[in-house]
């Protein structure tokens, strides 16, 4: 059973890919909880929902590839300009004028080109654990040779197209478990597995193919051109991305950055009391200063 | 003593009349604190100041009529549209181009005025308990009073005093009944001397002046409510259910209209900003960051399996007493939990003990108040009203509580422990909801007692202290997590709280853990007394008198009593040498000199000359007699005169232990103490034994904890 169920649900239809949506009805400002890289659906929201839905109205979607989204094929149906407009055609079905977008990893992407292209759409935005080039990879990353065929791929070597299609569990496995470094976290990674079986080694393949365009100059520029208040929730013990990154960004962007000692790469999942209170203070605060918000 | 004093004051005159302000320097936003019509100053924002001035740049003033302003004493200097351009010219003459206005009561027409025709000044508005005509029917009683405003009645009753001819002859009584409806809520005496005081500050003519004045230009219902809804700013109102001033009611519709937020205070009167400062603080503090889009607070949070366990202790700086009986509960607590991180909160002079132990000293400690300076200023000569002085020194108190509550917020402590620390003590009870760790509240007496001169009034302030604190407890059993009391039953002074109060024995044995008393150190056997003798050079044919009165300021004039009885003693006892130690708050060189007399400043590890001396001659403070009891050393004891604890609760432990002999300051003459001198010097004592494990006995009860 979940904690809350939504007031609406809907599927909007862009150029014949169904993106499906919830939404979680309240008074006051809206926060769209935005997809993340195509491994998961939705639900990787469940511990924000209720919390935040009590307090404002919530949106959320499925990403494409994922949940009760459509599937397309091919890269090119994955591209940071495709979940943008993703975004912007949910916030018309819902009628949402602007809203405070809060994104994980790689949906920082998705929310920086959002806030580009309709920065009058964006009161504000949280990033948590932003999958954003701006500082090296993780040392540990740099054995990563996604296209080669790797006989028997350990660690980062998993990631990894052959081995996503040969041994799809085994790469959830080992991602989610590089995700979750906290200890006691077999629940989040059990979730985050079963998540991650929704979706398919090929949907993984053409949406991280999609993202070999990002840049790390791009991105900086989009940074440096946020006007909106941001804030940055970033883990020191971050196993899949440089935390630099999360630091470099919120400098660039000129936002707050809250860090989170001794968590990983999901803490919305897995210290999502932290999390909540700090989304709920942040959206706060913009209410406080009267930003428009519909 | 005041907890913060501003940066810069000054004075703009407008048309022939000076305005006193003062300015908080700080970088960024401005909070402007604005007073209250005439029967208040600027000092009516004391539990404010400084707090918000920790964060914001602040500016406040006496508004005309009142404190160091100019007082006119005619209708038309007191017309709303003057009292409004004093705003702005103190906005103008301290160059503050914007603000956060905060205002309380009839002051909030004023800055809703400036708000509407001068918004690009205004950033956002704070309304505490606000008057606005019309908007919300107001207390019957001000209508009733004010039809007979200009009647002269036979007699005044409550209410009724609110008349001009009453307070052209009689405003004071007006003061007292006025302020005891304001601040309705128990155990306010303190709020209620202080508003009167303020409110002495201006005269009846005055505040009639004042009044016509008003009453000459009230806007109409439309005006008003016009005035209110075009408010653009955020507004904040703050409005006490019990507020006898302004009806709730006003509150609530003055947020409605502003389309501001609204907070209650349940039972609150009128003066929520000297009754609930920890509150309105935190309120005005929230709102000013929201306003201004101010950087979230936290900046990093560390998950709960990976902190430290960590303590924040707080020792209290009021004689360096507490000091070394805290440090040596830390070196047992470290003892049974080496992984343990201590950090103190302190300030001088424990904070020069805690340094020199290599103890890791809280970086917030220099933002803290001065007690120490505060309780210095109260004394006069050889008398120090303790009691007075810790309720002079609310305002510090409530400083320090906020930098304390900082702290803790941030610190992720595990326990707290309060070696008297009042403020945490205090304000946790009075705001429970603040309280973050577990608490240990340490202490050595408990009870205010009277002292017989202070008569009825003070019998009746002490009985309302204990009363709050008992009622504090029985109510929130949960704040102090343990009571230690340093010593034992016995040592509980024999009395009670005050008429219809428990004896305080009882009441202490209910409530607290006894750790036995704690010396901080082990007094020498026979044989190592020879040594330590030997270490610090006293001579085997010397008489050595050890003079000190610890690390207060206060007890010069003790000094320089003895010292002036020492060639008289001396000549009696030629054996005798004589050794002043003034401490680390008196200059050695102020002090009389005499051949053969040796003077020194502070004096490291002083309990070792103590332990070994002759005789002592010192003050009635309890750490000092109960070293010299621990090392059955004969001494003369000279209580602060008015001074309860050492008085009452020290001598009364001393007595227990048979210990010291007890001289009275203002009734001894040097003759008498060079006799006492003389007397006691090398007399063989025979106290009660104090315990030596009382550190370790404390420390076990707090690692339960931690």
């Amino acid at each position: 059973m979940r904690a809350s169920l939504p007031t609406e649900e809907g599927v909007v239809d862009r150029d014949g890919v169904e993106i499906a949506y919830e939404v979680y009805e309240n008074d006051g400002p809206t926060v769209f909880l935005l997809p993340t890289w195509s491994i998961f659906h939705s639900r990787i929201w469940k511990m924000q929902v209720p919390y935040l839905a009590r307090h404002f109205r919530v949106v959320v979607a499925d990403g494409r590839g994922t949940g009760h989204s459509g599937r397309p094929a091919g890269p090119a149906g994955y591209t940071v300009s495709q979940f943008a407009e993703d975004a912007f055609a949910v916030m018309d079905a819902t009628k949402t004028a602007a809203s405070v977008f809060v994104s994980l990893s790689c949906g920082a992407l998705w929310a920086l080109e959002i806030g580009d292209r309709a920065p009058h759409r964006v009161a504000g935005s949280v990033f948590i654990g932003p999958a954003v080039p701006l500082a090296p990879q993780l040392d540990e990353r740099r054995v990563q040779r996604c296209d080669e065929i790797i006989s028997d791929p350990q660690e980062w070597e998993k990631y990894n197209v052959a081995y996503w299609h040969r041994e799809h569990l085994g790469f959830l496995g080992f991602v989610v478990a590089k995700m979750f470094t906290e200890p006691h976290s077999t629940k989040p990674i059990e979730d985050s597995i079963s998540w991650g079986l929704d979706t398919s080694p090929q949907v993984l393949t053409d949406s991280d193919r999609a993202l070999d365009t990002v840049t790390r100059l791009g991105v900086g520029r989009q940074a440096k051109r946020a006007r909106y208040p941001i804030l940055v929730i970033q883990g020191d013990h971050d196993a899949v991305r440089n935390p630099a990154q999360a630091a470099s960004f919120a400098e660039l962007s000129r936002g707050d950055l809250l860090k989170l000692q001794g968590s990983g790469h999901a803490p919305n999942v897995r210290d999502p009391v932290q999390v909540n209170l700090a989304i709920k203070e942040f959206v706060d605060r913009l209410a406080a200063r009267k930003t428009v918000l519909a | 003593m005041r907890a913060r004093y501003p940066d810069r004051d000054g004075i703009v005159e407008r048309e022939g009349i000076d305005l006193y302000y003062e300015v908080y320097e700080n970088q960024g936003l401005t909070v402007v604190l604005v007073p209250t019509t005439t029967i208040l100053n600027s000092r009516q924002w004391k539990g404010q100041i400084p707090y918000l001035a920790r964060r914001y740049r602040v500016v406040t003033f006496d508004g005309r009529g009142n404190g160091k302003s100019g007082k006119p004493d005619t209708v038309d200097a007191y017309r709303t549209p003057e009292l409004v351009e004093d705003i702005v010219a103190v906005l103008d003459s301290t160059g503050t181009e914007r603000a956060v206005l905060v205002a309380l009561c009839h002051a909030t027409p004023w800055i809703l005025d400036i708000a509407t025709r001068a918004s690009h000044r205004v950033s956002g508005l704070v309304a505490i308990g606000p008057h606005v005509d019309h908007i919300a029917a107001g207390h019957a009683h001000w209508a009733r009073a004010g039809a007979r405003w200009n009647e002269t009645l036979d007699r005044y009753e409550g209410w009724e005093m609110f008349n001009r001819h009453f307070w052209l002859h009689d405003y004071p009584t007006w003061l007292e009944f006025f302020f005891s409806e304001l601040i309705p809520e128990s155990h306010s005496t303190k709020q209620r001397e202080d508003a009167i005081s303020w409110g002495l500050g201006t005269t009846g003519p005055i505040r009639v002046s004042e009044l016509e004045a008003r009453a000459q230009g009230v806007r109409t219902p439309e005006e008003t409510i016009a005035v209110c809804q075009s408010v653009s700013q955020p507004v904040l109102v703050i409005h006490g259910t019990d507020d006898r001033c302004q009806a709730v009611e006003k509150g609530r519709a003055l947020a409605e209209l502003t389309g501001g937020s609204l907070i209650e205070v349940e039972g609150g009167g009128h003066g929520l900003p000297g009754r609930e400062p920890v509150k309105v603080n935190l309120a005005i503090d929230t709102f000013v960051r929201q306003v201004e889009g101010a950087p979230m607070r936290s900046q990093t949070w560390t998950r709960a399996l990976d902190r430290r366990r960590k303590v924040l202790y707080i020792s209290s700086p009021i004689g360096l007493g507490h000091a070394r009986r805290d440090l040596a509960i830390a070196q047992e607590l470290r003892a049974l939990q080496p992984d343990l991180v201590i950090e103190w909160l302190a300030q001088s002079p424990v904070t020069d003990v805690l340094e020199h132990a290599g103890e890791r000293i809280h970086p917030a400690s220099e933002w803290l108040a001065s007690e120490s300076s505060h309780i210095a200023s109260e004394a006069t000569g050889h008398e120090l009203h303790c009691f007075q002085a810790l309720r002079s020194m609310d305002e510090i108190l409530l400083a320090n509580f906020m930098i304390f509550q900082e702290v803790v917020e941030e610190g992720n402590h595990d326990l707290i422990i309060g070696d008297e620390a009042w403020d945490i003590d205090h304000f946790w009870h009075e705001n429970p909801e603040l309280k973050r760790g577990s608490h240990v509240w340490m202490t050595d007496f408990v009870g205010f007692i009277p002292m017989p001169e202070g008569g009825e009034r003070e019998a009746y302030l002490t009985a309302d202290y204990n009363a709050e604190m008992i009622e504090h407890i029985a109510r929130f059993p949960r704040i102090r997590d343990r009571a230690i009391f340093v010593g034992n039953p016995d040592d509980i002074y024999p009395e009670v709280f005050g008429p219809d109060l428990p004896k305080i024995r009882d009441w202490t044995e209910d409530h607290f853990q006894f750790s036995g008393y704690i010396t901080g150190f082990t007094p020498p056997t026979p044989d190592q007394a020879e040594e330590w003798r030997a270490e610090v050079g006293f001579g085997e044919d010397e008489k050595v008198c050890v003079v000190t009165v610890g690390g207060s300021g206060v007890g010069k004039d003790l000094l320089e009593k003895v010292i002036e009885a020492y060639p008289m003693a001396k000549q009696r006892l030629p054996e005798l040498r004589m050794i002043v130690v003034a401490g680390p708050r008196i200059e050695p060189g102020s002090l009389p000199g005499h051949e053969g007399l040796e003077v020194y400043g502070y004096v490291d590890r002083l309990y070792r000359h103590l332990s070994v001396c002759d005789l002592a001659v010192v003050q009635g403070g309890l750490t000092t007699t109960m070293e010299l009891t621990a090392a059955g050393r004969p001494f003369l004891y000279f209580p602060l005169r008015s001074h309860f604890e050492q008085n009452f609760h020290v001598r009364h432990r001393l007595d227990q232990y048979g210990a010291g002999r007890y001289m009275e300051y203002h009734t001894t003459d040097p003759d008498q103490i060079a006799e006492a001198i003389v007397d006691g010097t090398g007399k063989t004592v025979r106290y009660s034994p104090v315990e030596t494990d009382g550190a370790a006995r404390a420390a076990a009860m707090i690692a339960e904890l931690v």
